[in-house]
């Protein structure tokens, strides 16, 4: 087993490797004494382990990317969500992806490499936007192969921009046009809206206070081709099952095919 | 980095200054890399893991958050 660098330091922690947490299915009364502590460390409950085919992936608050916000955020770190993708792309046992937002934006990088992660899945994917999928969240939100948005959840479309910073030279406003052409052009490839009205939703004054930018609710969406439908957690299910559904069908084909 | 949000930057940024800088440490499990925030002499918090087979990740065990029993070594 390996130690960590510095081998002078007295506090120096050695972690056993077999059990670094006690197993809750073993002892029924530690098991009960984890979840009291889960409840009152991280206000969550460890969820009885079922076997699922569908993989839930939720991404609520900011997306965290290269910096730590201040604790005052409720973050989504895309270092967490990167690897979990992966094991969902790579366990058999997964048959689809549901992602569920309900996020304010947050960095680029990590929002559009998320984006991306989900748009490469081999797997059936299904988003639901529910409150609100803004900013960043728009990209994400298009990624999958079928979107949902609650009838009363919001999207807001609006620019880049680099507060704080003035602008001074036209390489800089350059720079922050590329940024915004990444996304925008990831939420054209994925979705049926058109570019003129995607960035004449971004550009539009008079409807944020202190942006520019539209503010899209549940049906709008839909309308403007951002997301394909309005629907809930039933509606993102059905259409879950049904795409694994088909790929099931359609790798019975393919080894139907190979018999023949 | 370019944050992309609807929130306010000095809302989101509240406080940046003022984090206390946490001492993480690097632990390695098997073939795992946790970083990890000490909390106790025997205790410590798990804040990230890295590991190269995908279904740690999926593991309970090693989520983020979860508490794992270290040992301090006199040497």
């Amino acid at each position: 087993m390996a130690i960590s660098h510095n081998q002078t330091d007295p506090t120096e922690p050695k972690v056993e490797p077999e059990t670094p947490a006690e197993d809750p299915n073993k002892n029924p009364a530690s098991a009960k004494a984890a979840t009291t502590e889960m409840i009152r460390q991280l206000g969550q409950t460890n969820a009885p382990t079922l076997e699922s085919n569908i993989y839930c992936l939720t991404i609520i608050g900011q997306i965290e990317g290269h910096i730590q916000l201040p604790p005052q955020n409720k973050t989504t770190k895309y270092e967490h969500i990167i690897p979990q993708l992966v094991a969902a792309e790579q366990n058999p046992k997964v048959e689809g992806v549901l992602v569920i937002l309900n996020t304010v934006g947050g960095d680029v990088e990590a929002g559009l490499a998320i984006a991306e992660m989900i748009a490469s899945l081999s797997k059936p994917t299904v988003a639901i936007v529910l409150g609100g999928g803004h900013s960043i969240g728009v990209p994400i939100a298009v990624a999958a192969d079928y979107s949902f948005i609650a009838e009363t959840a919001t999207m807001t479309i609006h620019p880049i921009r680099l507060t704080g910073l003035v602008i001074g030279v036209p390489q800089t406003f350059e720079y922050l046009d590329k940024m915004q052409d990444r996304v925008i052009s990831f939420i054209i490839r994925h979705s049926n809206v058109k570019e003129e009205k995607l960035k004449e939703l971004m550009f539009k004054t008079g409807e944020l206070t202190r942006d520019i930018g539209t503010n899209v609710i549940g049906a709008d969406a839909v309308k403007y081709g951002i997301i394909d439908a309005i629907g809930g957690l039933g509606d993102a299910m059905k259409e879950l099952n049904r795409r694994i559904e088909g790929e099931r069908k359609k790798q019975e084909g393919i080894l139907k095919g190979m018999v023949q | 980095m370019i944050h992309y949000t609807i929130l306010p930057d000095e809302l989101v940024w509240q406080g940046y200054n003022q984090m206390e800088k946490k001492a993480y440490k690097e632990v390695h499990v098997a073939h795992m890399t946790m970083i990890v925030e000490q909390i106790s002499e025997t205790e410590a918090q798990i804040v990230r893991l890295i590991s190269p087979n995908p279904h740690d990740y999926m593991n309970p065990k090693y989520f983020p958050g979860t508490k794992i029993a270290v040992e301090p070594i006199f040497d």
